[in-house]
């Protein structure tokens, strides 16, 4: 007999439940002739219930299985809920826009099941092979999915794109791996701690390999220009799945990866920080001139992916809720907003030109209010999660020594920039309206459950975040 | 400096760059250039071209060998699973049989939706 490691199913539960959605979902869609996108859709979100309560019983508890290679832990679980809350949101946001899924609701909704899925296995990956696994699950699947808007020339240049761009980066990661692997004869990252405390040039060659390939999933400036296009490109379910789903997957293998292998105040880190400043600069200047609301979300994506940085400078295990915080209080912002713009528009068509939004708080004043609410959370006004996250951040990267100053000095300024861009938009919504208004989608029912589960999110984070430290996780195996 | 291993490295890779460099550039600065049409023809294995280079692809071919590949790939992981079938017992069996499940969805969905009719 072979020795097979042991295999913990309730661990692998909520992904086995995930991916049984997803071949279920392809399955329906074969044997119904009419194929119902509102089933299919509703299937997913059913999924994504079963695999929550799957995951309930592991929360609290660190366990790991498949030899080490897969960890359950309170910071994979808090990835795991937020991610299979974003696939919720996503489906409800779909289930408006007729054209954007390519005619194929079946296939749609397998993609983006399996790419949750990928998400989750890079929540869980404790080692080289299974955060490959992960990043290649999610990325292969978001490829197809940036070109579901098929009839769409732009949302065919975003596939293209991402498709070109994301192999590129998934070689300098896998490069990486190979090279860390040849450093530390081991790829479990946690004896990858031994080769970055002898600080080997293969090991440093390696991880800055790997960190090209991170920094490109996480658009980090200056792996960031693909961002605008595939954001602008894609269909508006899938930019914002791609903003919030993507961005905490991949903080997730970052965090776990510096948590495990580094020391906070490691020079191999440095990179890492300028990585950082350079998003928050490119970020926010880059959004000021942006007359596209998807291209300007973009931006802000790649500057609040600066932001998240911040948590993983300083001292103590802290940082990882404070990341956790961030990326729940970015979802619901990000989302939100997205389930605001996809009310605008009709007949599948999006509308997102800045302009547009003229005077829609005299027209629309609860869509204009909830928008208002969401951009001004993106911006960090007080009594917003937005707030709260980057004060959180700030305290955390004030504990971090020169970098982490140099850090907090750039969130400031980047986040007084990223006032104007964001009033910007609200301004425009205050104006009196003039000339063309752009029409209204029909029966918006979902994105208003969308609006609503972004706004609680919002307003709880950011007048009760004790909330959120009621369940504070931590990493079990990696306190500093 | 000199005693570390990677210095040989080192070496070699600036060895790769100069012979690759120096085959990329010498040629242009030594080669007196006489063009003529057959010369600058593309290749086509000696016979003189016998259609444009750039033309339409029916993506049909692109279809086939995609699913080609996918299938062929993944039956090729069925031969280490039936070499060491008793070996991994029934835990293997089980293991293939998922794969089998998964893999057949797969098919059943591109057969259904059209993937292996040539229209």
């Amino acid at each position: 007999m072979m020795q097979l490691p042991a295999i913990d199913y309730a661990v692998l539960a909520p992904l086995i439940i995930l991916v049984a959605t997803g071949l279920l979902v392809l399955l329906v869609d074969l044997v119904s002739r009419q194929a119902a996108r509102n089933v299919l859709y509703g299937l997913g979100v059913a999924g994504c219930a079963a695999s929550f309560a799957a995951s309930l019983p592991l929360s609290g508890r660190t366990v790991t299985t498949l030899s080490g290679a897969f960890a359950a832990d309170r910071f994979s679980w808090g990835f795991d809920a937020l991610l299979l809350l974003t696939l919720a949101v996503t489906f409800l946001l779909s289930s408006l826009k007729r054209a954007e899924d390519g005619g194929s609701p079946g296939s749609y909704a397998a993609l983006l099941i399996f790419c949750t899925v990928g998400g989750m296995i890079m929540a869980g990956a404790a080692n080289l092979i299974g955060i490959f696994l992960g990043v290649e699950l999610l990325s292969l699947a978001l490829y197809i999915l940036a070109g579901t808007g098929y009839p769409r020339q732009a949302s065919q240049e975003a596939a293209l794109k991402y498709v070109l761009l994301g192999s590129l980066a998934s070689g300098f990661l896998i490069f990486g791996s190979a090279l860390l692997y040849g450093a530390a004869g081991s790829i479990a990252l946690a004896d990858l701690a031994t080769a970055a405390a002898s600080g080997a040039p293969l090991f440093v060659a390696g991880f800055g390999l790997w960190l090209v390939g991170i920094a490109f999933k996480l658009a980090l400036s200056p792996f960031h220009t693909w961002t605008p296009d595939v954001y602008e490109g894609s269909p508006l379910a899938v930019t914002a799945f791609m903003a919030v789903a993507v961005k905490a997957a991949t903080f997730s293998v970052l965090a776990r990866f510096i948590y495990t292998v580094f020391q906070h105040d490691s020079a191999a880190l440095i990179p890492v920080w300028a990585l950082a400043i350079l998003s928050m600069l490119v970020g926010n200047f880059g959004a000021v001139r942006q007359g596209n609301l998807k291209r300007l979300l973009a931006f802000s994506s790649i500057a609040q992916a600066g932001y998240i940085v911040l948590a993983l400078s300083g001292v103590g295990s802290k940082g990882l809720s404070t990341m956790l915080f961030y990326l729940i209080a970015y979802g619901f912002m990000n989302l939100g907003a997205f389930a605001t713009i996809s009310l605008l528009g009709d007949g599948g068509e999006e509308y997102v030109d800045i302009e547009g939004y003229r005077g829609l708080f005299f027209r629309r004043p609860w869509v204009a209010t909830w928008m208002t609410i969401f951009f001004a959370s993106l911006a960090g006004i007080p009594a917003t999660a937005g707030f709260i996250g980057k004060l959180l951040l700030l305290e955390q990267a004030l504990g971090g020594g020169p970098w982490g100053i140099a850090m907090a000095a750039t969130l400031i300024l980047g986040t007084l920039v990223s006032f104007y861009v964001y009033f910007k938009v609200i301004y425009q919504m205050f104006l009196p309206a003039q000339g063309q208004a752009p029409q209204f989608a029909g029966n918006a029912a979902a994105s208003w459950v969308a609006i609503a589960v972004g706004a609680t999110g919002v307003m709880l984070l950011g007048i009760v975040p004790q909330a959120f430290y009621l369940a504070q996780p931590y990493l079990a195996a990696a306190s500093r | 400096m000199l005693q570390s291993p990677w210095t040989l490295v080192a070496v070699y890779f600036l060895v790769a760059l100069a012979i690759a460099s120096a085959m990329a550039i010498v040629p242009g600065i030594f080669t007196r250039k006489r063009p003529t049409k057959s010369k600058s023809d593309p290749y086509e294995c000696g016979v003189p071209p016998t259609s444009a280079l750039i033309g339409r692809f029916p993506v049909r071919f692109y279809l086939v060998a995609m699913l080609f590949v996918v299938f062929d790939v993944e039956a090729a992981s069925f031969f280490p699973w039936a070499v060491k079938l008793r070996a991994l017992g029934g835990f293997g069996f089980v293991e293939m049989l998922t794969f089998i499940v998964v893999l057949g969805v797969g098919y059943a969905y591109v057969w259904k939706k059209g993937g292996f009719s040539w229209r």
